[in-house]
C-alpha cells in the first residue's frame, strides 16, 4: 500500500522538463542498473587515478631530495621514508612553541634559601581566605 | 456622507484582501511550522546553523501569504520581484560553484593526501546516489528526477541544488531541504548503522598517524584533481573547478587576501542567499505536494544507502591489508561528504569504543574525497541527462 502511495505520488509529473534523454533512459535502462553500474565505476576511476597518482607523488618528489642527499655525500639508505610522521611533527612544534614563548619549566625567578621577609597584610593572608576547610 | 462611508468600507474589504489573513491555508500554516522547526533545530540543538537558520527564515518569507495573481511582484516565482532575481542564482546554479570556491579555499586535503588509498572510500559512499537513484526509477519518477533525487544521498547542498536546478528546477526546493536536513540528521542517522555493520574487534582498530605533507604535494593536488577529474567528466567543471581554484587560492601561500576573502565573505553571502532563497522557494502553493514527500523519503534512504556503502568498502578493503595497515570501518561512513560532521561521528563512535582512538583525521579524508566523488558523481549524471 505504502509503495502504490509512493508510485502515485512520482506520477505527478505536471509542470515538469522533460529532457529528451528521459524517453531513451526509461525504454533502454528502465531499473537504472546500466546508469548505476557506469556512474559507480566512472566515479571509482576518477578518485582511483587520484589515489595511484598521489600514492607515487611523495616518491618522485623524494627522488630529487635523495639525489641531493647523495651529491653532498650522505648516506640515503638509512632513512627509507623521508616523510615525518604526524605524532613527530607536532611534538618538535610544540618544543618550539615552548622555546619562543619561554613557557618551559625554568622560570624567571630568584631561588633563595635565604629567608625573605614580606611585610604582614589581611589582603594576602590564607587565614581569611575563602578555600577554608573545615577540619 | 453615504458616499465617503461606502468608500471607506470598500477601500477596507481592499486592503483586507490584501492582508495575508484571507489568504491562509493550512499548507502555509503547515510550512510556517517547519520554517519554525527548523529555526528552533539550529538555535536550540546547533543543527547546522548556519544553513539552518537562513532556510528556515526563508521558509517564513516564502509562507506569508498574499493575493495572487495581483502583480504584486513579492513572491519568489513572481517575475520581476526581488526573491525572484536572488532565487536565479539558485535555478541558474550559480550560487553552488561559489560555495565550492569557499569549501576549496578552507579545506585542508593533508589528511587525504598522506593516506591517498582513503580516496576510494569518498568514491564507496557515492553508493547512496545511485542507490536512491534506482529506488526512484523504481517508484515511478523520471529519469532526470530520479537523478536529481538521488543526488541527495551526495550529502552535499551545492552539489544537490546544482544537478537539481539543471535536471529537475521543478524539484530543486524539496531536494535541497531534504539535502539539508538530512546532513543536520547525519549524527542521528549514521552511528546506528555504524554500530550494525562493524564487529567490537573492527571498531578498536587502530590506524598509523597520518605522516606530514609537503607544501609542493598540497599545492600539486588542486592542479592534477582538476585536470584528472575534469578530463573524465567535464560537466562537473563549475563545481570542481571552483573547489580546486578555491584550494589553490588556499595552497599557494601567495594569495591569502584572495583566500580569506572566498572563506569568508564570499563564502558568507552566497549562503546567505542561497539558503533565504532555498527556503522561500517552499512556498506552500508549488511545495507542498505528494512528491516533495516522497522526495523526502528517499532522501533518508539514500543517506542510509550512503553510509552502508562507505563502510562495507572499508570491510572490503581491508581484506587486502596487512595487519597494521588496516582501516577502521568506523570512518566508511565519512565518505558521505557532509564536511565535518560525518567526520565527527566517526571520531565520538570511535571514542565510544576506544577512549584513545582518535579517528577525526583518519575519518577527514575520505570526508573530503567525498565532496569530489559527489561533484564527479553529479558531472556524470548531468553529462548523460543533459546530453
Amino acid at each position: 500500500m505504502f509503495l502504490g502511495l509512493i508510485q502515485q505520488i512520482a506520477k505527478d509529473t505536471s509542470s515538469v522538463t522533460i529532457h529528451k534523454n528521459s524517453d531513451l533512459f526509461l525504454k533502454i535502462d528502465p531499473w537504472g542498473i546500466g546508469m548505476t553500474v557506469i556512474g559507480y565505476v566512472v566515479v571509482f576511476l576518477a578518485l582511483l587515478f587520484l589515489y595511484l597518482i598521489f600514492a607515487n607523488v611523495t616518491k618522485v618528489l623524494n627522488i630529487n631530495v635523495k639525489r641531493l642527499l647523495m651529491r653532498e655525500g650522505k648516506s640515503v639508505t638509512v632513512v627509507e621514508d623521508l616523510s615525518v610522521s604526524g605524532e613527530v611533527n607536532a611534538a618538535i612544534a610544540m618544543a618550539i612553541h615552548l622555546y619562543y614563548s619561554e613557557i618551559h619549566d625554568k622560570e624567571d625567578a630568584v631561588l633563595t634559601i635565604n629567608k625573605v621577609s614580606r611585610v604582614y597584610s589581611p589582603w594576602s593572608s590564607k587565614i581569611y581566605g575563602i578555600k577554608q576547610f573545615q577540619r | 456622507m453615504e458616499q465617503f462611508f461606502q468608500f471607506m468600507v470598500h477601500g477596507f474589504d481592499q486592503f483586507f484582501r490584501y492582508t495575508a489573513f484571507p489568504n491562509f491555508t493550512i499548507g502555509h500554516v503547515v510550512m510556517l511550522i517547519v520554517g519554525l522547526l527548523f529555526i528552533y533545530l539550529a538555535i536550540a540543538k546547533e543543527y547546522e546553523p548556519l544553513l539552518l537558520v537562513p532556510i528556515g527564515f526563508g521558509i517564513l518569507i516564502g509562507n506569508i501569504p498574499f493575493l495572487q495573481g495581483a502583480n504584486l511582484q513579492i513572491g519568489i516565482y513572481e517575475p520581476g520581484s526581488v526573491m525572484g532575481y536572488l532565487y536565479f542564482g539558485v535555478l541558474k546554479g550559480i550560487y553552488p560553484p561559489l560555495i565550492f570556491l569557499g569549501i576549496g579555499a578552507m579545506t585542508d586535503f593533508s589528511a587525504l593526501l598522506s593516506n591517498p588509498k582513503l580516496m576510494l572510500l569518498g568514491a564507496a559512499a557515492q553508493l547512496g546516489i545511485f542507490g536512491a537513484y534506482m529506488i526512484a526509477l523504481f517508484l515511478g519518477f523520471l529519469p532526470e528526477q530520479a537523478a536529481a533525487i538521488g543526488i541527495i544521498g551526495g550529502a552535499d547542498g551545492p552539489t544537490a541544488i546544482f544537478l537539481s536546478s539543471k535536471l529537475a528546477p521543478e524539484l530543486v526546493g524539496a531536494i535541497a531541504i531534504s539535502a539539508y536536513s538530512y546532513m543536520a540528521l547525519v549524527p542521528v542517522i549514521q552511528p546506528p548503522i555504524m554500530r550494525l555493520l562493524t564487529t567490537d574487534k573492527e571498531r578498536v582498530i587502530r590506524m598509523k598517524p597520518p605522516r606530514s605533507v609537503s607544501k609542493t604535494e598540497k599545492i600539486l593536488f588542486p592542479i592534477v584533481g582538476l585536470i584528472l577529474t575534469t578530463l573524465i567528466v567535464p560537466s562537473a567543471m563549475p563545481l570542481l573547478g571552483m573547489l580546486f581554484f578555491g584550494n589553490m587560492l588556499k595552497e599557494s601561500g601567495v594569495t591569502k587576501r584572495l583566500a580569506d576573502t572566498a572563506k569568508g565573505s564570499l563564502i558568507d553571502i552566497v549562503t546567505i542567499l542561497i539558503g533565504l532563497t532555498v527556503g522561500a522557494s517552499t512556498q506552500a502553493t508549488t511545495f507542498l505536494t505528494s512528491q516533495s514527500v516522497g522526495i523526502f523519503i528517499l532522501g533518508a534512504g539514500s543517506f542510509v544507502i550512503a553510509t552502508t556503502g562507505g563502510i562495507l568498502f572499508v570491510k572490503f578493503m581491508n581484506l587486502f591489508l596487512k595487519d597494521g595497515n588496516k582501516i577502521n570501518p568506523l570512518i566508511g561512513n565519512a565518505g558521505v561528504s557532509a564536511v565535518p560532521d560525518s567526520a565527527r561521528v566517526s571520531q565520538i563512535i570511535g571514542l565510544e569504543y576506544d577512549k584513545t582512538n582518535h579517528l577525526l583525521m583518519h575519518a577527514m579524508a575520505p570526508n573530503v574525497a567525498g565532496v569530489i566523488g559527489s561533484a564527479v558523481a553529479a558531472g556524470i549524471l548531468l553529462s548523460f541527462f543533459m546530453g
